[in-house]
């Protein structure tokens, strides 16, 4: 049976060249691949900016000025402070809150990419390996998942939770692990049927050594392109929660979040919800280029 | 007490002997106005909810025995036309002869004892039980009269009467399911609900027999549902919308620039406090901590910077007319990080210490940025915060638990709107053991208030509440923030005298 | 194929009933409804007599079998705030929800369709390059800040269509339906057609931003793959002139897929409207369902749950039957 959405996937041969000359033959791809380049470009930059953000950061983030607020940006104050993207409601210096507000976004979407894909993993393999009832029932959890309201799945679980920042970690992955479990699924079906995996099964080998040697090689590439394709998604979904008011609480930004408080002033003080806004689009737009390339690269015939 | 009754009665007269039996022939003006108060409305069924939305667009269609006159803190005889405490415990109310409900039926002796017991059905689904617990009976005396006999005195009780008890038509009412009750309302207010569209408008018509002769005056007024303020404000400036209330500062100037439009602005009833959980065992229960605290918050920023002069610093927390609003008093701890600090190490504490600290979000105004405003200053005199703001729904689960086993000490920002006016029922709620917003709990307050409760001579109440907020500010049981101003938008053709307890009542609005 | 369709009902059945059951469970394990409920001066005296009069001090249990036994009749009890069935309540929100969706979805295919087949029919040229940088730049965009930058520019900045709002007043009593829209255009009412329409370009533009960057994508690879398969080289061996080509044999054959891709988009659209109605104060489901859980009203909230998950459900379902119907080449195992 075909199911729509599903990605058909053949296993990729890892071991068609050596891992050095494998590497290198990445570069060489990157390099030709403009875009991309471009794109891994954005996320070196974002990241360099999250784990050396004391030293990019003009100002203390979290220093209210409150007489100082709203001011637009190339603003100098009497001061001698120079604000580039102005103040916010507080009159803090808004690129500076820019800067390590790009810490907490990375670690939270890199991180639920991360649990998802280990949930997706697992339930996929599982789903697929064991067929049969196990995997109806797996299916239709997928299928539940995939059918609830995400947003409002998400306020409810905050709303009982409260907000913090492993809370919106799992909520991201009870949304992003579906699209895992798919595609895994899909991939270990595909590796199930392979001549080796068959016989390794007829010569005895345990299920656990067969899941861990044959299968698991396999399903690996497609969940690594679901992932690349995936963290600029996550960013989004971060940013809308942290919009709605149930991202990551606490005295640490996030790029929703200041795009969240800044809504009541797009009228009066439009640069404290653009800019944040602008760092979403453009770390989004890398990451995206990036895994539309490594999908092209590894297997292009991946669909998320 | 008595000295009260003389105030009523008086007024009663003065009310009945304007207002003619007879219905005038009135002017009603042709014309709409629409106002936006915020959120939608929940129900026109006016037994079942407390919010404060309800409590003003409920009087559009039903009429209360009571009423609070704008700027006043004393009641007048509304749908009754005279009021008389017989004794501490019985209050007889005399109807206005011949005045009917919409279908026809008497706003008689009849429908104010099915209204005021309509709340107390024990299968009826309400949260207004609380406001009439204490009315034991209620008792036809004749067609036109009725009495209210309560199981213990009550002075709040006419005060409550003015904003809920409304009156409805038993024979209409007692035939209604639950879900035609609330939406197809019928009283004998000023207007009645002509079209209601869930998420879009509620539409009033006049009630062109209305016993008020000057009320309504004009005959139609819109209800919108427009939550988003710059939504609103943009409504307001488009012509889209008549009146708006609850105006963020930053529009202020926009509003007031616009050519035609204006901004009033009056005191609100709702005072910003931070409290503490003083049940906790935590640096919190020293005074001199508590102290620190307050001397570290500079107040004056908060009103002029924070919240952009849109209200007062508060040095009580009882608002200018209620009792025992004292005019004259002072706060104890001005702005001083210096004697903070030096109140922190004396308190064993020259470090500073860790606490949680929560806020509303989205509650109030401006709630997140002021209480991170605080945050700040509690950050310079070396209080480290753990800040959280949240939605309302988790703050409330929040400060239910303070007194749970193993719950964490902690601060809080928060606001009391006291627009009843109810001095007892207020510092009760944030300050005695059983206050529903009160992490205070203090023997001495709570036998004051009840003392309070008892007390009949109203000069005698004022001094008792006086020395209760006097007594708080020592012991710094809260940190006494600031006083909201209620601020509104209007078309500049729009005549109200604004209203100083949030309430926005339909029959008051004119248009030039 | 009797057997296909039988199957998939019955699990769209258990998925819905999955669904009903988590939304009971995430709600009832710390909400607190009657804390909402209360007035600001209540004591805890009013609070327990409020619990038990509104029936929330019953067993879990024993409040969860009941819910799952009314909610078998589409029955999910009567809101807490406003007294009447939660069902209707977010039925009567159901037009608002279902008109944005589906202009969103229109303006998503009247992007995608042109500019993805023009992109593969210039393939490596400008238009494509240019096409294809919008298409990613609006996958990257969040769309909430695209709602608010529309709003500045085109309601603040130039005063051309409003910020919120469904019609105008005094236009909505041309309307019988909630759906302005179809109704103006169904009638021939250009009021409330023209009226609605502004009011619906922004909201809908906002929250179909997502859709359209990723159908353009999609047009433009599925009919590259058309575009190389032997029959489409035949047709053009033949002599045939590049639109008919285009247009008659690739769009045919690329069809299939991107019917599916649609749908899934449609499903998706339908149900994902809460942040775009956060931010035009759009009086739909989603900004019900927000209010809902802000009060705890948790019969609403699991209404709206359950219908957005219903109308998912059945598109999604309607789009495999369909995708059933159309490819031949589907076995029904």
């Amino acid at each position: 049976m075909h199911e729509p959405g599903d990605a058909s996937v053949i296993a990729p041969d890892l071991m068609r060249d050596e891992r050095t000359s494998a590497l290198a033959d990445a570069w060489r791809s990157l390099l030709r691949n403009k875009l991309a380049l471009f794109g891994a470009v954005i996320l070196a930059a974002v990241v360099a900016m999250a784990v050396f953000s004391p030293w990019i950061a003009p100002y203390d983030p979290s220093l209210q000025i409150p007489w100082e607020g709203r001011r637009q940006p190339l603003t100098l104050f009497d001061s001698g402070r120079f604000v580039l993207l102005g103040t916010d409601q507080l009159g803090r210096d808004l690129l500076s809150r820019i800067v390590y507000a790009s810490r907490v976004t990375l670690v939270v979407s890199f991180t639920a990419v991360a649990v998802s894909g280990l949930i997706g993993l697992i339930i996929g393999v599982i789903a697929g390996y064991l067929g049969s009832w196990v995997d109806a029932v797996c299916m239709r959890l997928v299928d539940i998942f995939l059918a609830f309201p995400f947003e409002l799945l998400a306020l409810s679980i905050v709303a009982v939770t409260g907000p913090s920042l492993s809370v919106v970690v799992v909520v991201i992955a009870l949304r992003v692990w579906v699209v895992y479990a798919r595609v895994v699924r899909g991939a270990t079906l595909a590796a199930k049927e392979k001549d080796f995996v068959q016989a390794a099964v007829a010569l005895g080998a345990s299920e656990l050594r067969v899941v861990l040697v044959h299968v698991l090689p396999n399903v690996v590439t497609p969940a690594i392109v679901i992932a690349t394709l995936y963290v600029g998604r996550v960013i989004l979904i971060e940013s809308a929660l942290s919009f709605l008011g149930v991202g990551v609480p606490g005295s640490t930004p996030t790029w929703g979040g200041i795009l969240g408080d800044g809504r009541a002033y797009i009228d009066t003080a439009w640069w404290i919800a653009f800019f944040p806004g602008l760092a979403i689009m453009i770390t989004v737009l890398g990451v995206n280029l990036v895994g539309d390339w490594v999908r092209d690269y590894l297997d292009p015939r991946i669909q998320a | 007490m008595r000295k009260l009754l003389l105030v009523l009665a008086a007024l009663s007269l003065a009310v009945g002997g304007v207002f003619p039996q007879a219905i005038a022939a009135k002017t009603i003006k042709d014309t709409t106005i629409t106002i936006s108060l915020g959120s939608e409305l929940e129900t026109m069924d006016p037994h079942t909810s407390s919010s404060a939305l309800a409590t003003a667009i409920h009087r559009y269609v039903f009429d209360t025995l009571m009423h609070r006159p704008t700027g006043a803190n004393t009641l007048v005889p509304w749908a009754a036309k005279e009021v008389i405490q017989v004794d501490p415990k019985t209050l007889e109310f005399r109807m206005r002869e011949g005045v009917k409900f919409t279908n026809g039926e008497d706003v008689d002796a009849q429908a104010v004892r099915f209204s005021l017991m309509r709340p107390l059905q024990p299968n009826f689904k309400t949260v207004q039980g609380p406001l009439f617990r204490v009315i034991d009976r209620v008792e036809v005396v004749s067609k036109w009269v009725v009495r209210v006999y309560m199981k213990s005195p009550d002075p709040g009780l006419l005060r409550r009467l003015a904003d809920w008890g409304q009156l409805v038509p038993p024979k209409y009412y007692s035939g209604l399911t639950p879900e035609d009750a609330a939406i197809k309302p019928i009283g004998s207010g000023p207007y009645r609900l002509a079209r209601w569209e869930s998420g879009v408008e509620m539409v009033f018509e006049a009630n062109p027999n209305y016993w008020k002769p000057d009320a309504p005056k004009v005959k139609t007024v819109r209800v919108v549902p427009i939550r988003e303020d710059g939504t609103k404000v943009a409504a307001l400036l488009k012509k889209e919308v008549d009146l708006i209330n609850q105006v963020p500062a930053q529009y202020i100037p926009k509003i007031e620039s616009a050519p035609g439009t204006k901004v009033v602005a009056v005191r609100g009833t709702r005072v910003f406090h931070l409290g503490f959980t003083h049940n906790i065992d935590s640096p919190l229960k020293d005074i001199r901590v508590r102290q620190a605290i307050a001397y570290a918050i500079d107040r004056n920023v908060i009103v002029k910077n924070v919240v952009e002069g849109r209200g007062i610093v508060a040095n009580q927390p009882l608002h200018e007319w209620t009792e025992g609003y004292d005019p004259k008093r002072t706060w104890p701890y001005d702005y001083n990080p210096e004697k903070s600090r030096q109140l922190l190490a004396a308190a064993g504490y020259p470090n500073g210490f860790d606490i949680d600290y929560l806020s509303t979000d989205g509650r109030y105004t401006k709630d997140k940025e002021v209480a991170q405003a605080i945050a700040g200053f509690l950050q310079t005199v070396g209080i480290r915060v753990r800040f959280q703001a949240v939605a309302w729904k988790r703050y409330v689960d929040i400060f239910r638990a303070r007194n749970k086993p193993g719950t964490k000490p902690f601060i809080y920002y928060i606001g009391y709107g006291n627009g009843t006016g109810d001095s007892d029922a207020a510092l009760s709620a944030i300050a005695s053991c059983k206050g529903a917003w009160s992490a205070y709990c203090n023997p001495q307050i709570d036998k004051a208030l009840d003392e309070a409760a008892s007390t009949v001579d109203m000069k005698k109440r004022a001094t008792i509440f006086e020395d209760i907020t006097r007594r708080l500010a020592n012991d710094v049981a809260q940190v006494m923030l600031w006083q909201e101003d209620s601020v509104y938008g209007m078309q500049k053709d729009i005549i109200w005298n604004v209203r100083n307890d949030d309430r926005v009542y339909a029959w008051e609005l004119d248009r030039r | 194929m009797f057997r296909y369709i039988a199957g998939r009902c019955l699990q769209a059945v258990v998925v819905l009933v999955g669904i009903i059951a988590i939304s009971f469970a995430i709600l009832h394990l710390t909400g607190d409804p009657a804390a909402l409920l209360l007035p600001e001066s209540a004591t805890e005296q009013d609070y327990q007599e409020i619990k038990s009069r509104m029936g929330f001090d019953r067993p879990l249990a024993e409040q969860f079998v009941q819910y799952m036994a009314r909610a078998a009749r589409l029955d999910f009890g009567v809101s807490y705030q406003q007294y009447r069935p939660a069902m209707t309540i977010v039925l009567e929100r159901l037009p608002a929800t279902f008109e944005l969706a589906m202009v969103a979805f229109m303006i998503a295919l009247l992007i995608a369709l042109p500019v993805g087949i023009l992109s593969a029919t210039h393939r490596n040229t400008a238009v494509d390059y240019a096409a294809m940088s919008t298409a990613l730049l609006g996958q990257s965009m969040p769309n909430f800040w695209l709602g608010l930058i529309l709003i500045l520019v085109f309601s603040l900045g130039l005063d051309l269509l409003p910020t919120s709002g469904r019609v105008s007043y005094g236009i909505e009593q041309r309307a019988v339906t909630g759906f302005y829209l179809f109704e103006g255009l169904f009638r021939l009412d250009w009021v409330l057609f023209a009226d609605a329409l502004k009011r619906v370009i922004l909201p809908a533009v906002t929250a179909g931003l997502y859709s359209s960057a990723r159908l353009t994508r999609l047009v433009r690879s599925s009919m590259l793959d058309v575009l190389s398969e032997d029959y489409v080289r035949t047709a053009r061996a033949k002599g045939l002139s590049e639109g008919v080509v285009v247009n008659v044999h690739a769009l045919k054959n690329a069809g299939i897929p991107l019917v599916t891709m649609a749908g899934i988009e449609l499903g998706l659209l339908l149900g994902g409207t809460v942040v775009t109605e956060t931010v035009f104060a759009w009086p739909g489901i989603g900004l019900l369902t927000i209010q809902a859980l802000q009060n705890d009203d948790f019969p609403v909230i699991q209404a709206a749950v359950f219908l957005l998950a219903l109308i998912f459900v059945v598109v999604n379902l309607v789009v495999d039957l369909l995708y059933a119907a159309l490819d031949p080449r589907i076995r029904y195992a």
